[in-house]
């Protein structure tokens, strides 16, 4: 009777074993030849092999264990991500978006633990977060236009001469004024609460990221930068 | 004055039920402290300040949201190794894993939108209970893709066939492209997937790509239309205010000051055939469009199409019609005053069912948003 039961236990633990074998496996092949998830695939595999190379079961848990390879499952899938994320960035030129990334790739191999990892890369997200917007601020540039074409137009428009004082300097220097009331009292407050010393910098204007989005020529680009200084007191 | 309850409940809400959760779990020790410091603060802060985006900045600058969501998994995942710690067989592991799934299983019960996510759980939770072994069932979850779908994939793709319909129900030419090219993506992922579900983080990446491909394209859009909508609005107002209606109109009545009315329909009389002429320029050197160019331009077309042009079809010829006499120091001719007068006397100027949606796409709007929002918008079902 006994040795009918320790038989059927271990064929119980074998086919166990093999059912496990079988789970590692179709894990490991979900990212075989899958360049995008290269270090997830080389991962699982450590953790086939280990599962494979375990006479029994029990032993498993403590080589996962002992060999961290828990851990660095999750630091693979997150540096395969990483890598992918700032591969794409670069390729479109979103230079601030890809900080992100990049600062994870540089930190993931120290990591001590998976809740370290999960930590260190939501602080991670949410600094480079308040940098993209900060980097945004910039779009108050191309929003601006339209007070600029109508600045432009006021000024050079082909009108009578008793229309001359009231719109081209007093229709002109009131937009103006109060261009800048608003600059000085919502915009500089708003955008200082994400960075506390912001000034809006004139060189981000030509970085791709930003030139991409406002569709006009370049010496209308120039003009209007020197527009907008006026427009807004910078 | 504080943050307006509305408001701050709506964005402290969830941490405050995240924290209400773990404390229902008997959660203690210097993290879930810390936990406590962090929710106090984002409280304290609701009662302080009565800004609501300054109060959305201070929670990002000062690393609430991410210090409370950090602690918050330290916490949840250390409870849960320790629930797991408890199991000591396969059998408990996979009893452990249904009862959580069938927990969550209660919430999307009677969320008609969250039907998909709802079948994938009772599919798992079944496969659970069938008999087979933990490993088993792991393995087939993975081969099935059943953790894939878990995070979402059923559910977006019924999202970006929505986001099609409303785009499509409104007519807006490059949310329409863009929607299409996500969605073409989505199903070729999906076709690629051994498990028929697109990966899920790729798809994040094709949707930034396509997000970023057509930002400047809007953008460009957008100004165009912006655009020509001013050139006509120039010619038109410059037309109406030689017309008798004048002095009764919005456009220039000042209330109870008929010398300031004049005045303001003499401005006009006089500026815009020269505001014309530089907006003009300004177009041309934009986009390098002229006047004849607007007509057969994709974005007239489109807006035209979509019921967005205000002005009645004879309106519209008529402004076509006066274009040319739009000239600095120039006056319109008479019969286009008069005609201008006879279709605003007439009310004729603006087009039958412009700015309105079709009887079809009412009801497809209403489908998609449902009846009651749809009755709250346009009143009607």
């Amino acid at each position: 009777m006994c040795r009918f039961v320790f038989i059927y236990e271990k064929q119980t633990m074998e086919q166990r074993h093999q059912e496990y074998l079988d789970y590692y496996r179709v894990r490991m092949r979900k990212y075989e030849n899958n360049s995008l998830y290269a270090h997830s695939f080389e991962s699982e595999k450590k953790l086939f092999d280990a599962l494979s190379q375990c006479e029994r079961l029990e032993d498993f848990r403590a080589k996962v264990e002992g060999e961290n390879l828990a851990l660095n499952n999750a630091v693979a899938l997150v540096k395969d991500q990483a890598l992918a994320r700032l591969e794409l960035y670069q390729s479109i030129k979103e230079f601030v978006r890809a900080r992100a990334p990049r600062q994870i790739l540089d930190m993931v191999d120290g990591v001590g633990s998976v809740g370290e990892l999960t930590t260190k890369v939501n602080e991670t997200e949410v600094k480079v977060g308040i940098e993209i917007s900060v980097d945004q601020l910039t779009w108050y540039f191309y929003s601006d236009f339209i007070a600029m074409e109508n600045i432009e137009v006021w000024q050079t428009a082909e009108i009578p001469a008793e229309w001359q004082h009231e719109i081209r300097h007093e229709w002109v220097d009131e937009t103006i004024a109060e261009g800048r009331k608003l600059w000085q009292n919502t915009v500089l407050p708003e955008s200082r609460k994400w960075s506390p010393d912001w000034q809006f910098d004139f060189g981000l204007i030509a970085e791709d990221r930003h030139r991409r989005l406002i569709p006009v020529p370049e010496d209308v680009v120039q003009r209007r930068i020197q527009q907008f200084k006026t427009y807004r007191g910078i | 004055m504080p943050i307006e309850k509305q408001f701050a409940d709506s964005m402290l809400g969830t941490f405050r039920n995240l924290f209400q959760e773990l404390a229902d779990k008997n959660a203690e020790g210097e993290s879930f402290d810390k936990l406590k410091t962090k929710l106090d603060r984002m409280e304290q802060l609701a009662v302080e300040m009565d800004d609501l985006s300054a109060f959305s900045a201070k929670l990002t600058t000062e690393g609430l949201f991410v210090d409370f969501s950090n602690l918050y998994g330290e916490i949840a995942g250390a409870l849960a190794a320790k629930q797991y710690a408890k199991a000591t067989t396969d059998e408990e592991l996979l009893e452990q894993t249904l009862a959580a799934y069938e927990s969550s299983l209660k919430n999307y019960e009677n969320e008609p939108k969250q039907k998909p996510l709802y079948d994938i759980l009772k599919h798992i939770i079944d496969l659970g209970r069938s008999g087979i072994s933990y490993p088993v069932f792991l393995r087939v979850c993975e081969e099935k893709g059943l953790y894939k779908m878990m995070e979402g994939g059923a559910v977006s793709r019924g999202g970006l066939v929505e986001e099609l319909t409303f785009n499509q129900i409104f007519n807006m030419a490059v949310p329409i492209q863009k929607t299409t090219e996500l969605l073409k993506v989505y199903d070729t992922l999906s076709d690629q997937s051994p498990f028929k579900t697109p990966d899920l983080f790729l798809f994040g990446l094709e949707r930034t790509r396509i997000d970023w491909h057509y930002h400047p394209v809007q953008n460009r859009w957008d100004a165009i239309v912006r655009g020509w909508e001013r050139l006509f609005e120039l010619v038109f107002d410059w037309l109406d205010s030689f017309a008798d209606f004048a002095p009764a109109d919005f456009r220039w009545a000042a209330l109870g000051d008929m010398q300031r009315t004049m005045r303001n329909i003499k401005r006009t009389n006089d500026c815009n055939p020269g505001f014309l002429k530089e907006r003009e320029r300004i177009f041309f050197e934009y986009f390098q469009l002229k006047w004849d160019d607007i007509f057969t331009h994709e974005t007239f077309l489109n807006e035209m199409k979509s019921g967005r042009i205000w002005y009645s079809d004879e309106l519209f010829a008529l402004i076509q019609e006066t274009y040319p006499h739009c000239k600095p120091f120039s006056k319109p001719p008479k019969e286009l005053i008069q005609h201008a007068e006879d279709i605003h006397h007439h009310q004729r100027f603006k087009r039958p069912n412009s700015f309105e949606l079709t009887p079809a796409d009412q009801k497809r709007l209403s489908d998609l948003i449902g009846e009651e929002k749809f009755k709250q918008i346009y009143g009607k079902a």
